[in-house]
């Protein structure tokens, strides 16, 4: 149990009423100092796996991700945190789906395109509109008219609503465990990544990838 | 046997009741330490509450008090249930007392207005704690000699 942890950590608002991160990333490291070094492993795992988005693009492919996924579930975990870093990949594994068949995708046999539960029914179910998923994912569609209307953003909000509610779900079971702890930590990322959500910071930036593109092709 | 049991049950109050303590304070202290690293002010309040769970090795130093200390055949069973009892209610309350109060702890550091009706359920256990100590007290009088 981790109540000095637990009641070291500021209160953490819902990410879409958020102005800003109530505690840095250099302090949270910090205060996660006081994880048993088993969980703070396991945090470090699942959260190279799972992290809401990386700092900076890392070029793997979804064969190396779905590798990675085995070899963090192989892993010892607690069963909390397997079932979050499960629910995680489904959610991109699911979203890879439906972008896949919006990209007009005859099939997805034979590559390794997702990971978790739900790939093989998926691929059974490829035909489906919600790949017979509606009932047991009720955003899958919610996600898939956000797809279909690029409004990114929409989806994003979509997707950090809902793990966010599974990370307030979890820890309203133990409020001083561990899975209170990895909860905070998760939350903490995924206000990280909508804060970082700028749409003037994004135009600069796509504005210095072009002419950086365009320097190289000239040179 | 008899003797043994009424030996067991006239430390069993106080040790139980302190075994309980032990933990409620580890709790809600752990809780008050962590919300100093966050707060800049307020930690005496913070200790206060922490110590919350103490009380009930105080109730059970006095069930061990009012326990007859002329152990017989006749009155060991009724020492044995009455400490035991009373002890295993002071325990579980005193733990349980600890995780309301550091879950107070964790609630009143964000948002400081909340402290005294996030002390309630604390008060409940307490107040249940009482309702043993009491009744304990109340049948040792009525133990055989």
């Amino acid at each position: 149990m981790y109540y000095d942890l637990v009641a070291s950590l500021p209160f953490l608002p819902y990410f879409e009423r958020a102005d800003r991160l109530p505690i840095t990333r250099l302090r949270l490291d910090q205060r996660l100092r006081l994880l048993k070094p088993a969980h703070a492993e396991q945090l470090a795992r699942a959260h190279s796996l799972v992290r809401w988005r990386p700092d900076r693009l890392l070029g793997t492919a979804d064969a190396a991700q779905v590798k990675e996924y085995a070899a963090v579930m192989a892993s010892p975990l607690d069963r909390p945190l397997r079932e979050y870093v499960a629910f995680r990949m489904s959610q991109q594994t699911l979203v890879a789906a439906l972008r896949r068949k919006r990209e007009g995708s005859a099939s997805l046999d034979g590559t390794a395109w997702g990971a978790g539960p739900w790939v093989r029914h998926v691929q059974r179910h490829w035909d489906e509109p919600d790949f017979r998923l509606a009932r047991v994912v009720p955003w899958l569609l919610q996600a898939r008219d956000l797809l279909a209307a690029s409004d990114a953003r929409g989806l994003e909000r979509l997707l950090m609503d809902v793990a966010w509610r599974w990370l307030d779900r979890c820890a309203q079971q133990n409020t001083f465990s561990f899975e209170a702890v990895f909860s905070y930590f998760f939350k903490w990322d995924i206000l990280r990544a909508w804060l970082a959500c700028d749409a003037n910071k994004g135009k600069t930036r796509f504005r210095d990838l072009i002419d950086k593109v365009t320097h190289v092709e000239q040179s | 046997m008899e003797l043994t049991l009424g030996w067991v049950g006239l430390y069993a109050a106080l040790a139980l009741a302190a075994i309980g303590s032990m933990i409620g304070c580890l709790r809600a202290g752990m809780a008050a330490c962590g919300a100093m690293l966050e707060v800049e002010s307020g930690f005496g309040r913070f200790v206060g509450v922490a110590a919350m769970p103490s009380s009930q090795t105080i109730y059970g130093i006095v069930v061990t008090m009012a326990l007859p200390k002329t152990l017989t055949v006749a009155n060991s069973p009724g020492i044995f249930a009455l400490g035991a009892l009373s002890g295993l209610a002071l325990m579980v309350s005193a733990i349980a007392q600890g995780s309301a109060c550091a879950a107070s702890i964790n609630a009143s550091k964000s948002k400081p207005e909340v402290f005294g009706i996030s002390l309630a359920p604390a008060a409940l256990i307490e107040g249940f704690a009482v309702f043993a100590f009491v009744f304990a007290l109340v049948l040792a009088g009525s133990l055989p000699k």
